[in-house]
């Protein structure tokens, strides 16, 4: 079939977490390869109801497992295991100014700490992770009276940056972009106090970018690629 | 000879001409005669306070309600005068009873009520006092009109061609009504009609209004006597 | 889970209705019968909600009546708790996004009441506030039900600002537009369709109950 001359496009369906930093890895890429690429960010969840509804985008870099095996469960994915593609971080964060000196998940029972938030335990990944790890230290039953919960990881940290809420649940990447670096501090979770969130990424079955959605993992996977990302808080899959 | 103001002084821009007037009070009864849109009901809306106009004065019962040079406008509602409009406004929410308490609300009920039955008597209007305004005909529309705008005792009434399009019977009628009023009341009536027929027998003081100018005053049927004949001409 | 997110919505909904008829009517008033310069900067105002997508609307009011605004911490001090995520700051949002559903029919309503019959309200003595009450209100009862039933309906079906500054807290600020949603996004799509039957059927129970009131309006006199 006869087709116009096009520059290739590769349209990537991205969870929240990866807004910080994808957008300078994308000119990258476009810059090293030629393919153009369209990036979208929303919740895992609704990206995943998206794809399975026929919306049109090659490439679906997931926060988690489970949304991407949506996914290949409906045949719609030219995998048939999601591709780990890196390890998401989960922090708690607070604004400079909260009055919250020393951070811990202990902290967090204090009295003057009335509101924390909270990505939806139900959706979203890094939400179940602080869900988890407040479980894991014992103090879930006393602090979830406190907890608000967002949409999704970029909307918690909105909650917590604004100082609605004194503390948040937030992913390493964002707690690490300038802004929210020169405005707050954090503590890493430990990683034992949750189950990893391992971020899968699946090509849509059928899409037309579907060669570029491929050369995009290769790039993912290229060491200089792997330590940006690794610096701005993403690790690579292990 | 002593140069005496005249109550009522106004100048106003509007449109195709100047409204300028200046004239006084002094009988019970003004007729403002003149063709339509000579400015007569410009002018009684800026009586009564319902437009502003480009300058002028207006004494009445003593008061000074309005003077533009020294930026003195009373409210409308605090003029003390009442206005028939041509189209009655009667309030259609209301029965004709409670149109015509409606300015007499600080009477308390028992002296409201005589004062409304009184009211409505005047202008033969008592067995309409349950109706609502919305089902009155056309002349019961104005009687209830005429006891709603009299009901506060006004130092002044304003009767915007009180008497169009009303049959021979009910307008006889009420310009007898109107008539027995003047040999009792205080109040002060400026008629406004374009209808010659209408006004020829009022015992009143004329003001000739065109083009906005007050072209001639005086006793009504001496100054219009000329107008009738010429009416009276055109017939034959 | 679902009749306390219905009675949180339907709880909402009653309250902006009210706050917006009491605030709308007075604005409202002012709107249709101010001959200022100010008046179409005002109604501008009023309408611009209209615009802004609720999300955004949403964000600004967090920001806004955050604890770094002067606004945000005297609404702390007042209530004792920052506006996002209460139920008191939904009534906010909520008033500030149906604001012109409620005064744009208002005004609309006013206007068209025949001036002669202000006028002579006004002859009559009547001040603002009476000529408001005895003459505007009566003869624009169809505007006011309109209005209260856009209100009504537009905070149910409200999404983009509850979930900005909502927190989705059950009993509080969890609504049924925000519960659905949250089905959606669990892939729950039964209990999200049953879901979203209850909040059409109220809606449209609510709106005919509203609407068998309609009085008549009374026909200005010819």
């Amino acid at each position: 079939m006869p087709a116009f001359a096009q520059p290739a496009t590769l349209r990537i369906a991205a969870a929240a977490d990866l807004q910080p930093l994808l957008p300078p890895l994308l000119t990258q890429f476009q810059q090293q390869t030629g393919i153009h690429t369209e990036a979208s960010y929303q919740s895992s969840a609704t990206l995943a109801a998206q794809i399975l509804s026929g919306a049109p985008y090659d490439l679906f870099l997931a926060a988690d497992l489970s949304f991407p095996q949506r996914v290949i469960d409906a045949g719609r994915a030219e995998e048939s295991q999601p591709i780990a593609y890196a390890n998401g971080t989960l922090v708690l964060w607070t604004r400079n100014d909260s009055g919250l000196r020393v951070l811990s998940l202990d902290v967090l029972r204090d009295p003057s700490v009335k509101t924390i938030a909270i990505a939806n335990p139900d959706h979203a990944p890094y939400g179940r992770a602080a869900q988890a790890a407040l479980q894991h230290a014992g103090v879930y039953d006393a602090v979830r009276p406190k907890l608000v919960i967002a949409e999704n990881i970029a909307q918690a940290a909105q909650y917590v940056d604004s100082g609605n809420a004194q503390a948040g649940f937030l992913s390493l990447i964002s707690a690490l972009t300038p802004r929210l670096e020169a405005s707050g501090h954090f503590i890493r979770i430990p990683a034992e106090a949750y189950p990893p969130i391992v971020q899968g990424a699946i090509i849509v079955r059928n899409s037309p970018g579907s060669a570029a959605a491929h050369r995009f993992i290769d790039f993912l996977t290229q060491p200089s690629v792997r330590q940006s990302l690794a610096a701005q808080g993403l690790e690579p899959a292990r | 000879m002593p140069d005496v103001q005249p109550d009522i002084a106004i100048r106003h821009r509007q449109g195709r001409f100047t409204l300028d007037t200046a004239f006084s009070l002094s009988q019970p009864w003004t007729v403002i005669f003149g063709p339509s849109g000579a400015g007569k009901t410009t002018l009684l809306r800026i009586l009564a306070g319902l437009a502003q106009p480009t300058s002028g004065r207006f004494h009445l019962a003593g008061r000074t309600l309005l003077d533009t040079e020294n930026n003195i406008s009373i409210h409308a509602g605090q003029r003390s005068i009442g206005f028939v409009t041509q189209q009655p406004a009667l309030f259609p929410h209301l029965t004709a009873r409670d149109n015509v308490a409606f300015g007499i609300r600080h009477l308390e009920p028992e002296r409201r009520a005589t004062r409304v039955a009184e009211m409505l008597r005047l202008f033969g209007a008592e067995s309409l006092a349950a109706q609502p305004a919305t089902q009155l005909s056309g002349g019961e529309r104005k009687r209830v009109a005429l006891a709603r705008a009299l009901a506060p005792a006004p130092d002044l009434l304003l009767l915007d061609e009180p008497l169009a399009g009303l049959d021979d019977a009910s307008a006889h009628d009420i310009l007898v009504r109107l008539l027995s009023l003047q040999s009792s009341g205080q109040v002060r009536i400026v008629y406004v009609s374009h209808d010659l027929a209408e006004i020829w027998r009022l015992p009143a003081e004329v003001l000739f209004l065109e083009s906005g100018r007050v072209t001639a005053i005086g006793p009504l049927q001496q100054v219009l006597a000329p107008h009738r004949e010429h009416l009276l001409q055109q017939l034959r | 889970m679902d009749l306390q997110a219905l009675w949180l919505s339907l709880r909402l909904a009653a309250t902006t209705t009210v706050v917006l008829l009491a605030l709308g009517i007075p604005l409202a008033y002012w709107i249709a019968s101010a001959r200022t310069r100010l008046r179409p900067l005002v109604e501008a105002i009023t309408t611009l909600p209209i615009l802004l997508p609720p999300t955004v609307l949403g964000f600004y009011l967090l920001v806004l009546l955050g604890p770094h605004t002067a606004i945000g911490r005297l609404v702390t001090h007042l209530t004792g708790h920052p506006l996002a995520f209460s139920f008191s700051g939904l009534v906010v949002g909520s008033v500030l996004y149906s604001l012109p559903f409620a005064v744009q029919p208002l005004a609309a309503g006013f206007r068209s009441v025949d001036t002669a019959l202000l006028e002579q309200a006004q002859l009559l003595g009547a001040g603002r506030f009476r000529t408001l009450t005895s003459v505007l209100l009566p003869l624009s009862t169809h505007s006011v039900i309109a209005a209260a039933a856009l209100c009504f309906t537009h905070t149910v079906g409200e999404f983009g600002v509850v979930l900005m500054i909502g927190g989705d807290i059950p009993g509080a600020t969890r609504t049924l537009s925000i519960a659905i949603y949250d089905q959606v996004q669990e892939f729950s799509y039964a209990a999200a369709n049953r879901t979203s039957l209850l909040l059409i059927g109220v809606a449209v129970l609510a709106l005919v109950i509203l609407y068998a009131r309609r009085v008549p309006n009374g026909a200005p006199n010819a």
